[in-house]
């Protein structure tokens, strides 16, 4: 009986380790994760001099790691685990109500002497902004993100683990000063029973993006926006954002991305990183059958974007932005002669000289306060 | 703690690498092999284990091996023609170079950066890059001359298994430390067998769980508390982070034990117990019994017995308590603050000697209980924070002196979210499952079947969660990897 009973275990304990190792050696190696929106370290070509230095090892680790088999289910098994014991963040990502996972920002992501510089870069943004296409014409917007305007959202104490982004947004206001400075803050916390932030991603919804978009024209003296003037296409039902991908949990629910179109007939070109040919429409479609479908809207991350197509008014619109952006943007085509988008980590000119040649009337800094705080490519708007 | 290698580039039972790539392959070819090769097959792998981490600092492993094996031979010739004066001298000499190599690797830079502190001088630090587990080997193998020259051990004829007993990868990096007579025998003459697989097996699984469970997981709470900056921390804030390490600590360097336990016995080595359930210690003596036993015996066995012990009169073995506290304190690692946590516990144990005990023994066992662990927890403070002002700022702030209050809202959500880990940390830190396990496999006696299928399927339960952890977190360092 005992001889048996330590049969079966081992038995067992072959048939894990061995099996694993030996699915893991014939299952071929993946380039990259969809799930993770992101490439898998491949094996690493060996040296010598990789090898007594331990570069090689560790390299081989994290490849082992990567290439794991069934990386998705082991990661879902682990976040499964970890809010059976109750556990309110996995992975950086708050389990919020209504299956709202939220980003957790917490102040030691933030590196307060970057915060200043940037404070400071704004600041230089709007001095200068004011003396090409005048105060009127200059804008100041940062967006507090979901855990900031969702603060109801989340699980009991968890706002006193967060970055305070309302004093953030509260110095920068006073360095773009009253005149340039958009309070996204108090107008999305009017809206916030609606749906304007995804509930598996980091970004504001185009719902979202509308009002701050409705605002900032009534500011500017572009007259009223309205809900109803616009007709609204749903681009996919199934999207599953960059905080589902940290901390994939059985329960999330999958989010709607729509557009907004006040003439659906209307084209509109979209020129990249200067480029002279261009994509026809606002969105990409391909992207929609991808797992990273916010990189539909405006094709994704592009240092430099031109959108062609608008009314044809002579207003030529210049953002300064993060991926917030991107479907502010695609409002902002439909009433701009061009417009204009600079991501600062991917552009290379000056940016002062491109407004100058490129006859740009309004400006627009647009950012979540979180990037602003953590962009450290801000430094392209110092004087040079 | 010396924290810059972070257990990236070691190679750690509880990776990825070992279970499915080191461990079958070595598993397969040491039972494939005939005994005669087996020693062979371990040396060889250990020593691929240790040069994964680090390539260069074999060749310092090998030397070790040569020193400590070439010491044993001579000492038990000298003795065999009755000169033993000559044996002593030899031994004394494998001692000293023993000393002298971890000296150098380990404690050079302190010695010089205290130096220079106190003499105003400017000499620039050696920068020597501490060899994993030397302190574990180089104890290791010290105690191989010293038992043949006691005539506790034979010589061991064959440089081989000699040097699988040094570098034998369960235990080499992190312990327990055998003595070589605990397993001079089944060197050479083990016999791996079903039985001790099987509970091997179990073992090393119940380790794992331990280290990638328990440990990994409250091991983040602490670093996300120790981010937050030590002198802004409330009250209650301060008390999570230590509880947080006290737990980790605990199950990081059980766990290991219990890994190094479990696959000695599938390669068919009985080592001793390293840890017997510490935090039910009712006093600070206890849990000296309890916590690292391989490290006090080996402190008591070459260090405190061959000072005199007890038997020289109560001055003399209070100040052998003070010599070996001071050692132990050091032996974790090169700096002041591991020396203070060895004096810390020194003084209590002199303390706990003279009249304490006596005292304690009167209390209600609950507080006895809470007088050990208080003591134990503030200990980890002195342990956990390398620098003396971060050790004084984090004691004020768990005693509410630095002026955050008492708690905050992260307080209570740091409480709230690890509430019940932490009570599963608590539990399993006792005897508990133990005993329930038990009574519910006496309760099963008559129903074999079911309760074998609970306790696979339990274990393949750890051991797939321990992979989901794995493939999932970059956070898994090994705290006793340094030392």
């Amino acid at each position: 009986m005992k001889k048996k009973e330590a049969i079966i275990t081992i038995a067992v304990f072959l048939v894990l380790l061995f099996g694993l190792t030996i699915w893991n050696l014939l299952t071929p190696d993946r380039e990259f994760s969809y799930n993770e929106n992101k490439y898998l370290d491949q094996m690493p070509s060996f040296s010598w001099e990789k090898l007594l230095s331990g570069e090689w090892q560790e390299d081989f680790e994290s490849y082992i790691t990567d290439q794991f088999i069934g990386r998705d289910t082991w990661v879902g098994m682990n976040v499964a685990s970890e809010r059976a014991i109750g556990k309110k963040d996995v992975n950086g990502v708050i389990f919020g109500k209504d299956h709202y996972m939220i980003q957790m920002h917490t102040p030691q992501d933030v590196d307060g002497e970057l915060v200043e510089k940037n404070l400071e870069r704004l600041r230089l943004f709007v001095e200068k902004s004011k003396v090409m296409v005048g105060e009127e014409h200059t804008s100041v917007m940062l967006v507090p993100t979901a855990s900031e305007v969702l603060a109801e959202k989340l699980p009991s104490f968890a706002s006193g683990m967060l970055y305070d982004q309302k004093a953030l947004l509260e110095r920068a206001r006073e360095q773009a000063g009253a005149e340039a400075w958009i309070d996204a803050e108090e107008l999305l916390g009017q809206h916030k029973e609606e749906y304007i932030f995804y509930r598996t991603d980091h970004h504001w919804t185009m719902t979202g993006a509308f009002y701050a978009y409705q605002e900032w024209m009534s500011r500017k003296g572009y007259g009223s926006v309205k809900l109803e003037d616009y007709e609204q296409v749903t681009l996919s039902e199934d999207f599953l954002g960059t905080t589902y991908s940290k901390a994939p949990d059985g329960s999330a629910k999958a989010d709607t991305m729509l557009l907004f179109e006040k003439d659906p007939e209307r084209e509109y070109t979209v020129y990249l990183e200067g480029a002279d040919q261009g994509r026809q429409g606002l969105y990409d479609p391909a992207k929609l059958q991808e797992k990273d479908k916010y990189a539909s809207y405006l094709y994704g991350n592009n240092g430099l974007v031109e959108i062609r197509g608008g009314e044809e008014n002579g207003r030529t619109l210049l953002i300064i932005k993060d991926s917030y952006a991107h479907c502010f943007a695609t409002l902002a085509a439909q009433d701009f002669e061009k417009v204009y988008l600079i991501d600062p980590r991917y552009f290379l000119q000056d940016v002062w000289e491109f407004a100058r040649t490129h006859q740009v009337t309004d400006t627009l800094f647009l950012f979540n306060t979180m990037n602003f705080a953590q962009e450290s490519y801000l430094y392209i708007l110092d004087e040079a | 703690m010396e924290r810059e290698n972070d257990g990236t580039r070691e190679m750690v039972f509880s990776s990825l690498l070992v279970l499915f790539y080191f461990l079958p392959f070595v598993l397969a070819l040491y039972f494939v092999a005939p005994k005669g090769f087996r020693n062979g097959i371990l040396f060889f792998f250990s020593l691929i284990f240790y040069a994964w981490g680090e390539p260069v600092y074999v060749i310092l492993m090998l030397f070790s091996i040569l020193l400590n094996f070439t010491a044993g031979y001579v000492v038990e010739k000298y003795k065999r023609q009755e000169e033993i004066k000559k044996a002593q001298i030899v031994l004394v000499i494998s001692v000293v170079v023993n000393l002298l190599l971890l000296g150098i690797f380990k404690y050079s830079d302190f010695v010089v950066e205290n130096l220079n502190h106190l003499t105003g001088l400017s000499v620039p630090l050696p920068r020597l890059e501490l060899p994993i587990g030397i302190s574990f080997y180089t104890f290791q193998a010290m105690s191989y001359a010293i038992d043949v020259y006691r005539g506790e051990a034979e010589r061991q004829t064959n440089v081989i298994a000699f040097g699988a007993y040094v570098t034998l990868f369960p235990q080499l990096i992190a312990g327990p430390i055998v003595r070589y007579q605990t397993v001079a025998e089944e060197l050479t003459g083990r016999r791996e067998n079903l039985d001790d697989f099987s509970q091997g097996i179990g073992r090393f699984m119940v380790g794992l769980g331990k280290k990638v469970l328990l440990a990994n997981s409250i091991g983040m709470v602490w670093e996300q508390i120790c981010a937050m900056g030590i002198d802004t921390l409330p009250a209650l804030t301060a008390w999570i982070g230590i509880f947080a390490f006290t737990f980790q600590i605990y199950f990081d360097f059980a766990g290991y034990s219990d890994m190094a336990i479990g696959l000695g016995k599938m390669f068919g080595f009985h080592f001793l117990e390293n840890f017997e359930y510490p935090y039910l210690s009712k006093s600070i003596t206890e849990f000296w019994r309890r916590w690292h036993i391989s490290l006090g015996t080996w402190f008591r066995e070459y260090v405190y017995i061959p000072l005199g012990g007890n038997r020289k009169g109560m001055r003399r073995q209070i100040f052998n308590l003070a010599v070996v506290w001071a050692l132990t304190g050091i032996w974790h690692g090169a700096s002041w603050n591991f020396l203070l946590w060895g004096c810390y516990f020194g003084v209590i144990l002199i303390a706990e000697k003279l009249f304490l005990l006596k005292w304690l023994r009167r209390w209600p066992r609950f507080l006895q209980h809470f007088y050990a662990m208080f003591l134990v927890v503030i200990g980890w403070v002195l342990f956990a924070l390398t620098d003396l002002g971060q050790v004084g700022g984090y004691l004020a702030a768990m005693f509410g002196l630095n002026g955050a209050g008492l708690a905050n809202e992260a307080s209570l959500y740091l409480l709230t979210s690890n509430l019940v880990l932490l009570i599963i940390l608590a539990l399993a830190s006792t005897d508990w499952p133990k005993r329930m396990a038990l009574s519910l496999m006496l309760r099963l006696k008559n129903r074999m079947s079911v309760s074998i299928a609970l306790q696979n399927v339990f274990l393949a339960a750890v051991f797939l969660l321990s992979v989901a952890y794995l493939v999932n977190s970059s956070y898994n360092p090994f705290l006793y990897f340094r030392f």
